[in-house]
This record gives C-alpha cells, structure tokens and sequence, in this order.
C-alpha cells in the first residue's frame, strides 16, 4: 500500500515543480495629460446706488468669500482702492458710489473681477 | 483455481502498471521507443527577439476636471510596438507635476494587441489644496512611467 503512496506523492512533486514562466518586461516613460478646471464667472445681478450702496451678485459654485472693491471718487480712473470681503450674496458699501467689482474665492481660486455700474 | 501468492502477485503488477501510467502521463512527453537508435552534436541557431518599450503619450482629457484638493481624470496612451500582446501592468510616477498634482502607483492590468495602435488609460490624480490660482484651466503634464509586461495574463 505504501508504494503507490510514495509514487503519487512523487509525481505530486514533480508537477509541482514546473518552472515559473517569466514575462519580458520593459518600461518607458512619458508624459499623461491633466486639465484644471476653472471657477465659475462671477455675475452681478445689481448696484443701487445710494448712501450706502447696494451690491447683489450670484452664487459661484464652492465660494467661500466674495471680495468687494470700489473706487475711492467717482472718477473714471479712479482707483479701486477700498474693498470689503463676504460670505452672503450682498454687500452696502458706506457711500454712493458709481462702479463696483466682486471676485469669488473658490479655496485658493478666484474668479476674475467682475464690474457693473451702480445707479 | 488461483493461489492466493498468483492473487497477491497479480495485484503488484496492477499497480506498478497504474503507477507506470500516471508517471509517464505528469511527464507529457510520453516515452518513445526505438530499436535503432544514434546521436550526433551540433548546434542550431535561434536568437530570441528583444522586448520593445511602449509608446507613451499624453491623452485628451474630456471628464474628470481638477480643482484644489480634489481629485480628476488623467489619460495617457500606449502603443505596443512588440509582436506579442502586453498588459500594461503599472503606471508609476516619475517626477513632480505641476499645479500640485500627484498619485500614487497604479496597476491598470490593460491588455494590448501586438503592435496595437494608441490606447487611452485613464487614472485617478488629485490636486493639491494649495494649487496657485493661475493653474485654473490649466493643461497639466504629469510625468509617468510605463510598464509592459508579455502576455495578458489571462
């Protein structure tokens, strides 16, 4: 009985010991291609002017922040240089004035400024 | 009437045979058997083919759009320029992206013809919280490595 025991265990051993078939391997490099998305333009809805003045806009998908700047006069070229920041839709600047920008922040994103004039 | 020892005899030879059997089968090869038989040495000629490397090029991105710390589609192709079928067993990085995009290895397993044209595979990448506000809209490289390996592994 032992013998055709140890002849199976022996045949066992020999289709277990089928060499391992090794594949061709070979690597390259390049290049895959990614895009960045863009935060949606900001759009201003309305700008009454007023004392104060009251700016609306809409909703930018993911902002966190709207950022408000507007001119110190009321000068074509006057600069932009009194902001204020929100997390609402609306904002009142302290005086009349005759144009407004906002920009969104989306994270470490921005939108373009956006301009309107008030009246 | 059979004596037991012709009994017992008879058994011995039947699992010889069947042992016979079974061994001359795991072999494969069977065994051949000449009355005649000569050998002489000399050598043949063959020379094994060399593993190509695979064509990679960028490819166009249509969904999967990235935005800081999240996470997008990146797509490359792959020509298998060797006259056996591959599987593409890995896509590995190879250098630092720009607009902080990174990801780790990944073992896409797909499987091209011989001398197949461009494949597109398509990954996952994510973009770092920190990504500058100009990378917005951006084309993005990200630097890989390819690996083919023969056979498709099925």
């Amino acid at each position: 009985m032992k013998r055709p025991v140890i002849a199976g265990a022996a045949v066992l051993c020999l289709l277990a010991a089928q060499p391992a078939s090794a594949a061709w391997q070979t690597s390259a490099p390049g290049t895959a291609k990614a895009k960045a998305g863009t935060v949606q333009a900001l759009v201003i809805t309305s700008c009454v002017q007023g004392t104060p003045t009251a700016v609306r806009w809409e909703a930018v998908p993911g902002a966190s922040m709207y950022t408000v700047l507007w001119q110190q006069g009321n000068g074509a070229n006057a600069p932009y240089a009194n902001s204020g920041t929100t997390s609402a839709l609306t904002y009142s600047v302290p005086d009349s004035i005759s144009r407004v920008r906002v920009q969104a922040t989306v994270g470490t994103w921005a939108t373009n400024y956006t301009q309107i004039n008030c009246s | 009437m059979i004596s037991f020892r012709e009994l017992v005899r008879r058994r011995y030879v039947r699992r010889g045979v069947i042992v016979f059997a079974v061994m001359t089968a795991a072999l494969g090869s069977g065994v051949a058997y000449a009355a005649w038989t000569s050998s002489g040495t000399g050598s043949a000629t063959t020379q094994a083919g060399t593993a190509l490397a695979p064509v990679v090029t960028g490819g166009a991105v249509t969904t999967g759009l990235l935005y800081p710390g999240g996470t997008g589609n990146a797509v490359v192709t792959v020509s298998n320029p060797n006259p056996y079928p591959v599987t593409v067993t890995s896509i590995a990085p190879n250098g630092p992206a720009t607009c902080g995009v990174s990801f780790a290895e990944r073992f896409p397993g797909t499987q091209l013809a011989a001398q197949s044209g461009p494949v597109a595979i398509t990954f996952t990448v994510s973009m770092a919280l920190s990504a500058a506000n100009s990378c917005q809209g951006a084309a993005i490289d990200v630097p890989v490595v390819v690996t083919i390996a023969s056979g498709t592994g099925a």
